[in-house]
């Protein structure tokens, strides 16, 4: 067979700032991308032969070990670790036929999502390196033309990610080819081929089986009767021929798997959340005791976020007591934030209110809700005196320590009746301006009552006198809060009320003061 | 070569230290301007302002000081108000309500933080807060946090703060009045101690006086 060589880099241009634009626009789960003559993709299959066995959690079982599927017929073996091959149990053997030849055998049925759970991790890993992964039933394929310069030249990145895999798998398969159809295939029959350019699949993929090609019995049958074993004999054949024979699939197939064609791949999208904790060694009580372990899971979570090239909107402790009391803190941020020194003042600030009755023994740090981190832009010239970083910390700082609900803006709100004309809002957030009609200053949570003795209106001892009336408020009937109200201006030595009197009971009320 | 002329030469030192120009915000009330040493509500420094009934603190006294010093910062933080600031009534004074923090801590331990964090943050233009009485370490603390802040600290207290003494740069105190208020400077750093300030709200209205029967 002719030995095909490195191509050197055909495609330098791609840097790993493609890999920031694909995370920070949300790719779609369906990357369709548009297939020109001059895009060259490199596709780099993994397999991974014992991934049934290794999702599981037994895995690390010291005898044999084998994982069984249930057919029709009966339980067979899907894959058996190393021990159970030793005494002849190989795969697609009957569960039976493989407790005869070693009665100590464990087995276990195949879970498949824990199978795709495992993928799912290892392809969230494997997102450091490219965002362009797929998730195979039996392995991942990555497409790593993007990636190349930045981590200086494809030898050194296949290297990386071949020396991760083999620390999380057993004898990964790791091929290297241009269409994600050959890398799939070189991966699945063990060959460990690195392909750059496309005239030169077909001499790697020409002795694979057919038998890959085509799935279903009776192509297969035909397939026999032809003659045609191997991928070079269906390559070989007349294309009009094999359409009339195999259906056009098959075409599509081959030409897919030789590049002729597009193979647009579906593109995992890593679920973003991040979940650590930490089992501390000794049970604690005081609080100080923990930042440590505080400052060492934040750290954690600090390389996820820029992995994953986010910013973190929120974050969770949890904390777990000796006699099971669970504590949750969450720690609000006024704006999405990666820096870690600041994520750990804002956690201490926030456990300062913790009261422990129950030593922790375990800590555990959740963050789910991110946003795509977005490059700091700072001026040449600092002009203020007070820095961006003040804007919101302080409102961070407060709202950590005295919970969200206690920190807020006020803003006016278009509605006649004066309890509907404001609002809480956020910090910050500007509403309506109203400011045409002269309004109290204060407004009392509830209009306080005022009494009428010898015909002066008093409250408490002091007497008011009314100064003028200003208007009269007849709204909302529409929401069923609906008042009728004649509000006076009224004064008591300097104090200066807002009365009303409501037109259907009478009563006189006190509702603010300017 | 009379007194006047004597004292604008270099050379004659004053004893009190001559204020640098930014140093206070006026408060809009002339009368009361005018027996202030920076001519207005010290800037980097906590003033207290003693009421009678701190549910009824004047906020109309400190209004146009707010509003002057509103957009050089960020925030303006309200800590503890007894009442509800209504924000039709604000912005009907020209205060830009979407500046103004709430703060509602839950207790003064942290209406004393709260403050300190403002006072000291640099992103507050000034920091009114409601509080009980305030103890001598504290204030001292929130006194220095409006120093390096260089932020317009305010401290409504009720009269009963009367007995203790005051590490505040300003203390007045407020009587009420028919007419509005009555001023007297308890401690002024820097300036003589005027007493009986008379201000009136410059919206108040006495006419069409009518007593209800």
């Amino acid at each position: 067979m002719k030995q095909v060589r490195w191509n050197p880099s055909p495609e330098p241009e791609r840097s790993g700032y493609e890999r920031l634009a694909v995370i920070t626009a949300g790719s779609p789960i369906l990357d369709q991308t548009p297939v020109n003559d001059s895009a060259h993709h490199l596709w780099l299959g993994i397999h991974l032969p014992f991934l049934a066995l290794e999702s599981l959690d037994e895995c690390s079982a010291q005898g044999p070990f084998a994982v069984f599927e249930q057919h029709r017929q009966g339980q067979q073996i899907v894959v058996a670790n190393q021990l159970a091959r030793k005494s002849g149990i190989l795969e697609g053997m009957s569960l039976t036929a493989a407790r005869t030849l070693n009665p100590d055998l464990f087995s276990l049925c195949r879970n498949r999502s824990l199978e795709h759970r495992r993928l799912r991790q290892l392809a969230t890993t494997a997102g450091q390196w490219t965002p362009r992964i797929t998730l195979l039933e039996d392995g991942l394929l990555l497409d790593i033309s993007g990636s190349t310069r930045l981590f200086g030249g494809m030898t050194q990145l296949i290297e990386q990610i071949h020396a991760w895999i083999r620390t999380e798998s057993i004898d990964p398969c790791v091929s290297l080819m241009p269409t994600a159809a050959s890398a799939l295939l070189c991966a699945r029959t063990g060959k460990a081929s690195r392909i750059t350019a496309k005239e030169c699949i077909p001499s790697v993929v020409r002795s694979l089986p057919a038998a890959h090609l085509i799935t279903d019995a009776q192509s297969h049958r035909l397939l026999v009767q032809l003659g045609a074993r191997t991928i070079g004999d269906l390559i070989r054949l007349p294309r009009d021929g094999l359409a009339r024979r195999f259906g056009p699939d098959l075409l599509v197939r081959i030409d897919r798997l030789l590049g002729r064609l597009p193979d647009p791949q579906a593109v995992f999208k890593p679920a973003l959340q991040f979940k650590k904790s930490c089992a501390l060694d000794a049970e604690i009580t005081d609080i100080e005791f923990l930042y440590p372990a505080i400052r060492y899971l934040l750290e954690k979570l600090s390389a996820y976020l820029s992995v994953q090239q986010v910013m973190l909107e929120r974050l969770q402790w949890r904390f777990t007591g000796e006699r099971g009391a669970r504590y949750r803190l969450p720690v609000h941020l006024a704006k999405p934030r990666g820096d870690i020194d600041e994520l750990e003042r804002l956690s201490r600030l926030a456990l300062e209110g913790l009261k422990i009755s129950d030593p922790i023994v375990n800590l555990e740090l959740c963050a789910h809700r991110f946003t795509p981190r977005i490059p700091a832009h700072k001026t040449l010239f600092d002009q203020t005196t007070w820095g961006d970083a003040h804007d919101d910390s302080l409102v961070e700082r407060l709202q950590t320590r005295l919970g969200k609900h206690a920190v807020h803006g006020i803003q006016s709100q278009v509605d006649h009746r004066p309890e509907n004309a404001w609002r809480r809002c956020r910090p910050g957030e500007a509403g309506p301006v109203s400011g045409d009609r002269k309004r109290p200053l204060w407004l009392l949570p509830s209009p306080k009552a005022i009494h009428i003795s010898k015909g002066c209106l008093t409250i408490g001892t002091q007497i008011l006198r009314l100064d003028h009336h200003c208007e009269r408020i007849c709204s909302g009937w529409w929401d069923h809060q609906p008042i009728r109200r004649d509000y006076y201006r009224a004064s008591s030595g300097s104090i200066q009320a807002w009365i009303f009197r409501d037109l259907d009971s009478g009563h006189w009320r006190l509702h603010g003061i300017f | 070569m009379n007194l006047d002329a004597c004292l604008q030469r270099q050379d004659i030192w004053r004893g009190k230290k001559a204020l640098p120009a930014d140093s206070a915000v006026a408060t809009g009330f002339a009368a009361l301007d005018n027996c202030l040493p920076g001519k207005g509500w010290p800037r980097g420094a906590l003033t207290e302002i003693l009421v009678e009934n701190i549910k009824r603190s004047p906020l109309w006294l400190i209004l146009p000081a707010l509003s002057r010093v509103l957009n050089s910062r960020p925030w303006q933080a309200w800590i503890a108000p007894p009442a509800l600031p209504y924000p039709p009534g604000l912005t009907h004074n020209g205060l830009d309500v979407s500046k103004i923090i709430i703060i509602e801590p839950e207790n003064q331990a942290d209406i004393l933080w709260s403050a300190e964090q403002s006072l000291r943050s640099n992103a507050c233009s000034a920091v009114i807060f409601w509080s009980d009485h305030l103890k001598a370490a504290p204030m001292r603390r929130l006194q220095l946090a409006a120093e390096s802040g260089n932020t317009l600290g305010i401290c409504f207290q009720g009269d009963e703060a009367l007995r203790h003494h005051s590490l505040a740069t300003l203390r007045i105190r407020c009587k009420e009045t028919a007419s509005g208020l009555k001023i007297d400077l308890l401690k002024c750093r820097g300036g003589p101690l005027c007493q009986n300030i008379s201000i009136a709200p410059d919206s108040s209205t006495s006419d069409a006086l009518t007593t209800f029967s």
